[in-house]
């Protein structure tokens, strides 16, 4: 997949804050994980890279993680989000909602070239 | 460990990770590898097709690729900052922009051949003696940058290198600089690219060594450097469905016919930020 050198860096910065989102709801083995922002679409580009990063996070505090083992499944390490992860996610998503909001009312006021194609 | 409930292919992995993990400490990667095994295992059965495990496994990412990510975080800060950083969000992307723009733009000025560029930047500049390799420390062409997902991606793929370059041959400080941006000079993308610069680093110095002895008339190193080349596609490192490398560049070798090898060399050299090679 060919996309823009703008679209890989902000990816790059905001998986790590996805994670966080989804743990929010519940905690969350890593294939599932994986799964779960795949089918959100267009957050990774190689699975495997979640791996490093959930290592980084359970560093900084913001998740925690722990073995389940059982006699039906593989063990599964399950993560968490810890009380400093919780806090760390609100203050993203209100970021996110300033930053976003900031850009796209700033691409709105662009007309887009296949627009501009349209018009001709 | 391998188990005999696991999907040869997952095996395989493990294995190359294990040989491309060398520069992270024992306890990073004990803990990264257990993650890769219980993804990979419970992702590909042993029961799944070859096709089914091919497709997971590329989708999952080269060793390089995650040791890169684990080496580029290690140069960074957490990945989203304790709230006394606050906004951290926020800088991230904006800085994400920024820097993109940035390198982008160094990627376009320092490239040789725009006319910005005079050949007098540090990334171009040759060392005083003259080195005994195409591939050096300092080889001609792009600025490199010493950090970044591409760059630890390039080290882990140096160290998993089933062999050395030839003697006299180093592999260079550093990237060509724009790799984790994607910015190629056709503008495409993408992960793994530091990987594919050792990997061709790799073949340009045995194809230059090849060409030297040859011009040398130097039997011995001739025969160790053909004997290096004829491993090159059993690495798996390109895909060549064709065979075209070998039935053009390689094969020629056995009867003396070097125009293939000279014709390929600058090619595989550019694929490693390795310009204006000429066979000798």
């Amino acid at each position: 997949m060919v996309e823009s050198a703008a679209s890989t860096q902000l990816r790059r910065g905001v998986v790590g804050p996805c994670i966080l989102a989804l743990l929010s709801t519940g905690p969350r083995f890593g294939l599932q994980i994986v799964r779960e922002l795949n089918d959100v679409g267009q957050l990774l580009t190689s699975q495997g890279t979640v791996y490093p990063l959930l290592s980084r996070l359970q560093e900084a505090g913001q998740v925690s993680s722990h073995w389940e083992v059982s006699d039906t499944e593989r063990p599964r390490r399950y993560y968490s989000l810890t009380d400093v992860g919780r806090r760390d996610l609100e203050l993203f998503r209100e970021d996110w909602r300033q930053f976003s909001g900031s850009v796209g009312t700033l691409l709105q006021t662009i007309p887009s070239s296949s627009s501009e194609s349209e018009q001709s | 460990m391998t188990t005999a409930a696991e999907h040869p292919s997952v095996t395989a992995y493990l294995r190359e990770f294990d040989a491309a993990s060398g520069s992270l400490t024992a306890t990073r990667r004990e803990g990264l590898r257990e993650e890769i095994a219980s993804h990979l295992r419970e992702a590909i059965p042993p029961t799944s097709s070859q096709a089914d495990a091919t497709a997971v496994i590329a989708a999952f990412g080269s060793p390089a690729e995650i040791v890169g990510q684990e080496g580029a975080l290690d140069q960074s800060a957490s990945p989203v900052a304790p709230a006394d950083e606050s906004r951290s969000g926020l800088r991230i992307a904006l800085g994400a922009i920024v820097i993109a723009a940035a390198a982008i733009s160094a990627v376009f000025f320092l490239w040789p051949g725009n006319p910005a560029n005079t050949g007098a930047g540090s990334g171009t500049a040759q060392s005083d003696a003259a080195p005994s390799s195409v591939v050096n420390e300092v080889p001609e062409g792009p600025a490199r940058v010493v950090e970044g997902t591409a760059y630890f991606e390039y080290l882990a793929a140096i160290e998993a290198m089933p062999e050395p370059l030839p003697s006299g041959a180093a592999y260079p400080t550093g990237v060509p600089e724009g790799l984790d941006l994607g910015a190629t000079d056709d503008g495409a993308l993408e992960s793994g690219a530091g990987a594919t610069v050792a990997h061709f680093t790799w073949l340009c110095a045995w194809e230059a060594e090849y060409l030297t002895a040859a011009d040398y008339e130097d039997a011995e190193r001739l025969v160790a450097a053909e004997a290096m080349l004829t491993q090159w596609p059993s690495y798996g490192f390109v895909s060549d469905p064709d065979g075209g490398w070998v039935a053009n560049v390689l094969q020629p070798l056995s009867f003396g016919d070097t125009a293939g090898l000279r014709q390929d060399l600058p090619q595989t050299c550019a694929l490693a930020g390795i310009l204006n090679v000429t066979a000798p």
